[in-house]
């Protein structure tokens, strides 16, 4: 299909937006209710285009212009919105480039847009980075006729603890409504009035945790507001780092905005193939214990007392600590570490002799993985056993959801994702009928068709040869679909072993489904692929107290319940004092996920990219420099040194190549990852208690809600009242 | 106290109107506001949330489509409540002086209940009686028309005596079994037309004209 | 400026001897809305005819008829109802739009409570030919009258065996319900009323796609006036060709207009489309009580024209009113005297639109809802400017033609058209804080 945009002619598949066509071609409108994730709705009237369209004559062809020979161009007599126009075979368009009906008509339309904006952004926290700021430099008037008073409302009206609203700056482009409508699914904000007093608001007590922060990314004005970041910087003051979330398994890409060593603000990135533009609120509030009271030196116990040291008086304590333990160190590591920490300490563990290593949270036995959340969100029926998403992968939640609107993933364009998929329609019908949910109930259960009260992995034998009615429903969901899959959570994979595998695959195989099986830990399937787990006689990560001396990377067992401490020394390296740092006899200051350089991958084999963002943390190190000082300590020549070292380690004997990845990532093929015993239970649970923020404690805290509806009934006029003489 | 527990005829009658899908029980939101606000003469925030439970959606909607329409209250209005038009039609016929009179003899301003609980005042946009203008309407129920000074003092004594009158609903023009039309008061109307034929016989079934 | 009081010429009217009111024939009868007294009169003939045609016939009747949608935008109902997919296997709705809320429209109200039958048949009529098998009658919430005898009669006819299944042994089943509006003018737009019909916000929806594809919960749905239904019925009853027969060429048909501000008679008068403004207001309305300096052709969103001989001999029909640079909207003709000050008289009318906007799209909702009623409120109350007027005209520019529907556009027209025809009184207003007529005692004593 031919499109000219101001003269230039783009070829582009058909049932493109006249937006998209014109970005195509390298041109431009301002646009402010569009988004590529979510539904056109020509709210704004930003984007309006001059648009003209060839017509067939009686013999089916396009009549011609007789002076040029070519196609005679009819132009619609208004400007037209373009993110609700399609663009069709031999449309010309003209941009405020080449038309000034179209730069009057889009300057006018800037001066409705600010005709009740407060003129506060050197006080705005979006300021910098504001869609509406930029538009205004470049379509708008320059200066407001508006001779009247500004609407004045609620400037701090808090819709959760998390979001607050700025009444005064919203410009009504319904996104955060659809967003809710149409991404979580969830009817809890919406416009409320109309007209001129139109605000928005929610009546469900605030906001619900689980996707609510994505509303502050995409308000295109400064009226959703972060409230964990609020008032905390300047959005050109802050380091901007690309990097990948490793709280959970999904590897979402993020952004960490920093300023003087601070992570004040966490924001999401874009990946088509992992969130698409959607994080959780875990992954956005949850960063506050990446600046709140970290470790920052080495702490050395002396005299029964943990006291602060440097790196070599640590050192020297781990030298005397380790003697007589020999080979009887067990080395530990979170299950979010990077492939090139993990690869450090296999290593190391090599040249040990130890059999005692291990990642935490795992499953003694993790059935394979073959689907990706693409599959996940174009599925025509989707399974999930013994699984809390909002626990263990919340945007897997987000991916089935969008499965069960249509699966339709935005086409992509020169300029990136389409700004307009005129497919996405407001308040999308819904196929719950094609979710089935078997297991203990979670937020999944209010979208699934199929609900099935279930738990341990005796569910997967059930759902095989169903028993009740709504099994047999579940079940034949899965045989009558072309591309089912099969998502399984720490519920059954709990007591997973080879067996379970066996019945997965041939249940699986039978009914043609892809099967996710979500890792415990945000790399636990990059960690299991390396056989970081314990040997023939290691004891594993549970088993801790079993092995001589210890070495615990950013794992807390004694806040777990179970042993702290080694039998004779331990040494533990953490971002914070944990209840087992508490208990260690060295103390080694670690480095968040935000600090890291390295790789990771995801639930569904993605290599994903880790970076590292300016965060103060005094002299924490990352596993690889502190496994290097216990090598150092032990006497031995550590086999891997550096970032680097680990990559060329994990090439030579995975034939990983981590040092040249594409943005979004690369998918690996699965690779079986050994059986070990685990001797506990992983009880997903993702807000951890360090991560919680405290607005308040952040000196940007807001009322309560009592006070915030006396605050709202002054200053927004009409609350709906009988009467209203307006 | 829930309000359509005891109401599960009217509940079904109201939802079988609407298809038997999410969409259709959706339908059923401003028939169960006005059987609320019919009532209750408004919807509080209670009522909203249960008539979300019933069309299964939030108390967030609910407050959002009944915020839209202009009739909903949400704040309790008096026992009665007048609304007088004060679009052009009505107010070429003097219906801002009406306004003015009303809230000046009842003492009442909009947004607010007569100390004595009877009246509440809102100015409303175009209720369709142009032709007998100036309107009022009292409550969810009929419209008083042709409304001069002396009328609006009748309604006024009756209102503050509890006997409102019927709502009357004149019809001012209307057609004679001859075909002519006329208005109420037996005035014909376009006296210059004198060769007027009946209507045609009706086409029979399957018939031409 | 004063304008000239013309006197009445000659008078055309009802020079076609085949009219006579078919429409209002009844109303106000004693009883006319029960079962009884519609049939006594002929009730359910052109129902009785439509199931001998059967559906593809009715939908040619109609299109011969050259019957156009009675709502306001004229679009021909026959080719709107053939517009229904056939055979698509799923189910169809009709609407009736009962949601007069333009502002000088009262004709659908006396419909509605004093024949309800002649529109229940009109949409047995419509949806037999349209395949729907569901009705709905939106009527707006302040009308409350009529919603009950509207209920009633369908109350009766569904007694009657004229609504349900197999209706007079047809094979067609056909449900009618009533849902009632709650005070929005918005709802009068197709999609906005079937989205307050599905309990959502009163937006209007994107088109496409158009109703007659995805609708009323997606389906196929088609929205006619009240007015067009009734005419459907009697042109099923009288036939196609009686109703060709009146109005003009391109303008066929009866049509309801109504009258309104000081004239002697106001009401509604049925009359055949052509006739004159001079003869609907001098021969039937009786006449103007006062000096009149503007005419709103159609309901307060048409453009005002001015009163002189011209605009008097204007046929009242589709196209004679464009071409006189107005519309022919829902025919309701409202007069402005002249010893009104024509910014208040204005303002009035934008503050119903910035009332009655719905607040999608951001002229409609910062432009007319925030600004042009504030411009107004500002010149009235004396405190304009010189400069005010241009800067109206250039907002109207920004605004017209640039909203998502046409609540905006529909505010513009009194607008415009009244600074184009009366621009001195503007310019004096904001000029010297006073406007050229003071207000005036409106009220009547009795």
């Amino acid at each position: 299909m031919k499109v000219t945009v101001d003269g230039i002619q783009v070829d582009l598949p058909a049932g493109t937006s006249a937006i998209d066509a014109v970005f195509h071609a390298g041109r431009d409108v301002p646009y402010f209710c569009a988004h590529a994730y979510l539904s056109p709705v020509g709210a704004c009237r930003m984007c309006l285009v001059e648009a003209g369209t060839p017509r067939k004559g009686k013999d089916g062809e396009f009549e011609l212009d007789e002076a040029t020979g070519q196609p005679r161009v009819f132009w619609m007599p208004k400007p037209m919105a373009s993110c609700t126009m399609q663009a069709t075979e031999g449309m010309h368009i003209r941009t405020a480039r080449t038309s000034d009906v179209v730069a009057k008509a889009q300057a006018g339309m800037m001066e409705f847009t600010l005709l009740n904006h407060p003129l506060d952004c050197p006080t705005c926290d979006k300021g910098g980075a504001c869609e509406l700021q930029d538009r205004a430099f470049e379509y708008g008037y320059g200066a407001s006729r508006y001779g009247f008073d500004r609407r004045h409302a609620d400037k701090h009206y808090a819709l959760s603890d998390f979001i607050i609203l700025d009444q005064e700056r919203c410009i009504h482009c319904k996104r955060c409504v659809r967003y809710f409508e149409e991404v979580p699914g969830q009817e809890v904000l919406d416009f409320i009035e109309r007209g001129g007093h139109t605000f928005i608001d929610t009546e469900e007590g605030g906001l619900p945790v689980g996707f609510q922060g994505n509303i502050a990314d995409i308000c295109p004005v400064g009226a959703l507001l972060d409230n964990v970041a609020r008032f905390r910087g300047r959005n050109w003051e802050y380091d901007h780092t690309p990097t990948t979330c490793t709280l959970c398994p999904v590897g979402c890409s993020i952004t960490v905005d920093a300023r003087n060593g601070r992570l004040e603000r966490v924001v999401a990135g874009e990946n088509r193939d992992v969130n698409e533009l959607w994080i959780c609120d875990a992954g956005r509030f949850g960063h506050v214990f990446a600046t709140e009271e970290r470790l920052t030196v080495p702490l050395v116990r002396v005299g029964g007392e943990l006291r602060e040291a440097t790196w070599d008086q640590a050192v020297e304590a781990m030298r005397q600590g380790f003697l007589g333990h020999g080979g009887n160190v067990g080395l530990y590591l979170n299950a979010d570490s990077t492939l090139e920490e993990g690869a450090a300490l296999v290593a190391l563990a090599e040249a040990i002799g130890t059999a005692s290593l291990d990642h935490w949270p795992r499953y003694a036995h993790t059935p394979m993985s073959t689907a990706t959340l693409t599959d996940v969100a174009t599925a025509d029926a989707v399974v999930v056993l013994g699984a809390d998403l909002g626990e263990e992968a919340p945007v897997v939640e987000l991916r089935i959801l969008e499965a069960l609107r249509g699966g339709l993933l935005p086409p992509e364009f020169a300029h990136g994702t389409a700004i307009a998929d005129l497919r996405l329609t407001e308040r999308p019908s819904r196929t719950p009928e094609k979710l089935a949910v078997i297991g203990r109930e979670s937020r999944l259960w209010g979208h699934a068709g199929i609900r099935v009260a279930a738990s341990g992995p005796d569910a997967l034998t059930r759902l095989a040869r169903p028993d009740t009615p709504e099994l047999q429903a579940a079940l034949r969901l899965l045989e009558g679909a072309g591309k089912p899959v099969l998502i399984l959570g720490a519920d059954v994979l709990n007591g997973a072993d080879a067996a379970f595998s066996a019945a997965l695959g041939s249940l699986a195989g039978r009914v043609g489904a892809k099967v996710l099986a979500l890792p415990a830990g945000a790399n636990s399937r990059g960690l299991g692929g390396l056989n970081l787990v314990p040997g023939a006689g290691g004891m594993p990560y549970a088993r801790l107290d079993g092995v001589g001396a210890a070495f615990i990377s950013r794992l807390d067992p004694a806040a777990q319940g179970l042993p702290g401490r080694a039998r004779g020394f331990t040494v533990v390296h953490d971002t914070h004092l944990t209840a087992t740092a508490g208990l260690a006899d060295v103390v080694l200051p670690a480095v968040t996920g935000y600090e890291k350089r390295g790789t990771t991958i995801n639930l569904e084999g993605r290599l994903l990219p880790l970076t590292q963002a300016p965060l103060r943390a005094g002299e924490g190190a990352d596993l690889i420099r502190a496994l290097a000082a216990v090598a150092e300590a032990l006497g031995i020549r550590p086999p891997v040194r550096g970032l680097r070292g680990a990559q060329t380690w994990l090439e030579g004997r995975y034939g990983l190549r981590l040092a040249e990845l594409p943005a979004g990532g690369l998918l690996q093929p699965p690779r079986p990852a050994q059986d070990a015993a685990t001797g506990t239970a992983h009880t997903p649970n993702l807000w951890k208690p360090r991560m919680v923020p405290h607005p308040e404690r952040r000196g940007s805290g807001v009322l309560g809600r009592e006070a915030r509806t006396e605050l709202w009934e002054l200053p927004m006029a009409p609350a709906p009242r009988p009467g209203g003489d307006d | 106290m829930n309000y359509f527990a005891d109401k599960q005829l009217l509940v079904a009658d109201i939802f079988s109107r609407y298809p038997d899908s999410p969409q259709g029980r959706r339908s059923a939101l401003m028939p169960l506001l006005r059987e609320v606000q019919d009532a209750e003469g408004f919807v509080s925030e209670a009522r909203m949330a249960e008539i979300a439970a019933l069309c299964g959606t939030t108390a967030t909607e609910v407050r959002s489509v009944m915020s839209f329409y202009s009739t909903y209250h949400t704040l309790p209005t008096g026992r009665y409540h007048l609304q007088v038009c004060s679009t052009l039609m009505c107010s070429l016929a003097g219906s801002d002086e009406l306004w003015d009179h009303l809230v000046s003899a009842l003492d009442v301003q909009p947004g607010d209940v007569s100390a004595d609980g009877r009246f509440s005042v809102q100015k409303v946009e175009c209720l369709g009686s142009c032709g007998t203008a100036p309107v009022v309407q009292i409550n969810d129920e009929g419209y008083y028309e042709n409304v001069t000074r002396s009328k609006c003092d009748r309604l006024i004594a009756a209102m503050r005596a509890d006997i409102p009158p019927l709502p009357d609903n004149p019809v001012p023009v209307t057609v004679r079994e001859d075909g002519r039309q006329m208005t109420a008061t037996g005035e014909r109307v376009g006296a210059s037309i004198h060769d007027r034929g009946p209507l045609p016989m009706p086409t029979r079934p399957g018939g031409e004209a | 400026m004063t304008v000239a009081d013309p006197a009445p010429l000659a008078i055309t009217s009802g020079k076609d001897p085949r009219f006579a009111p078919s429409l209002y024939a009844h109303v106000g009868q004693d009883r006319s809305w029960t079962l009884d007294y519609f049939r006594g009169h002929g009730g359910y003939q052109g129902l009785r005819r439509a199931f001998a045609m059967g559906p593809d016939a009715v939908i040619d009747e109609v299109k011969k008829s050259g019957l156009r949608g009675r709502g306001g935008a004229g679009f021909p109902t026959g080719l709107k109802w053939s517009f229904m997919p056939l055979n698509d296997g799923k189910p169809h709705f009709i609407i009736c739009n009962a949601d007069e809320s333009e502002p000088g429209s009262f004709k659908d109200r006396y419909l509605l409570s004093e024949d309800p039958h002649q529109l229940i048949e009109g949409m047995l009529i419509g949806g037999y030919a349209m395949r729907a098998s569901v009705g709905y009658v939106y009527i707006r919430g302040e009308y409350v009258h009529a919603a009950e005898r509207m209920w009633a009669a369908i109350e009766e006819a569904r007694a009657a065996g004229l609504l349900g299944q197999n209706i007079l042994g047809s094979g067609f089943d056909f449900q009618l319900y009533v849902h009632r509006g709650a005070g929005a003018y918005i709802c009068g737009e197709e999609t906005a009323l079937m989205n307050s019909l599905e309990g959502l916000r009163a937006n209007p929806r994107l088109k496409p796609p158009f109703p007659a594809a995805a609708g009323l919960y997606g389906l196929p749905t088609t929205i006619n006036n009240v007015e067009t239904f009734c005419a459907a019925t009697q042109i099923l009853k009288y036939g196609a060709d009686w109703h060709a027969g009146m109005g003009t060429e391109k303008s066929k048909g009866m049509k309801l207009f109504q009258i309104s501000g000081p004239v002697a008679r106001p009401g509604v008068y049925e009359l055949p489309l052509g006739t004159t403004f001079r003869e609907l207001i001098y021969d039937w309305a009786g006449g103007p009580l006062e000096p009149i300096k503007a005419i709103i052709p159609g309901g307060s969103s048409c453009p005002m024209l001015r009163w002189d001989e011209a605009t008097l001999d204007t046929p009242m029909d589709y196209e004679a009113i464009a071409a006189a640079g107005s519309m022919l909207g829902t025919g309701g003709v409202t007069l402005v005297p002249q010893a009104d000050c024509i910014v208040d008289v204005t303002w009035n009318l934008v503050r119903f639109y910035a009332h009655e906007s719905c607040g999608k799209c951001t002229p409609c909702r910062e432009g007319i809802s925030g600004w042009m009623v504030n411009m107004y409120a500002k010149l009235v109350r004396g405190r304009g400017v010189p400069g005010d007027v241009e800067l109206i005209l250039d907002m109207s520019e920004n605004i017209g033609g640039r909203s998502f529907c046409a609540l905006a556009d529909a505010c513009l027209g009194p607008v415009l058209s009244s600074i184009k025809l009366f621009r001195e009184e503007y310019d004096v207003l904001a000029q010297t804080g006073q406007p050229m007529h003071p207000p005036r005692r409106r009220w009547k004593e009795a």
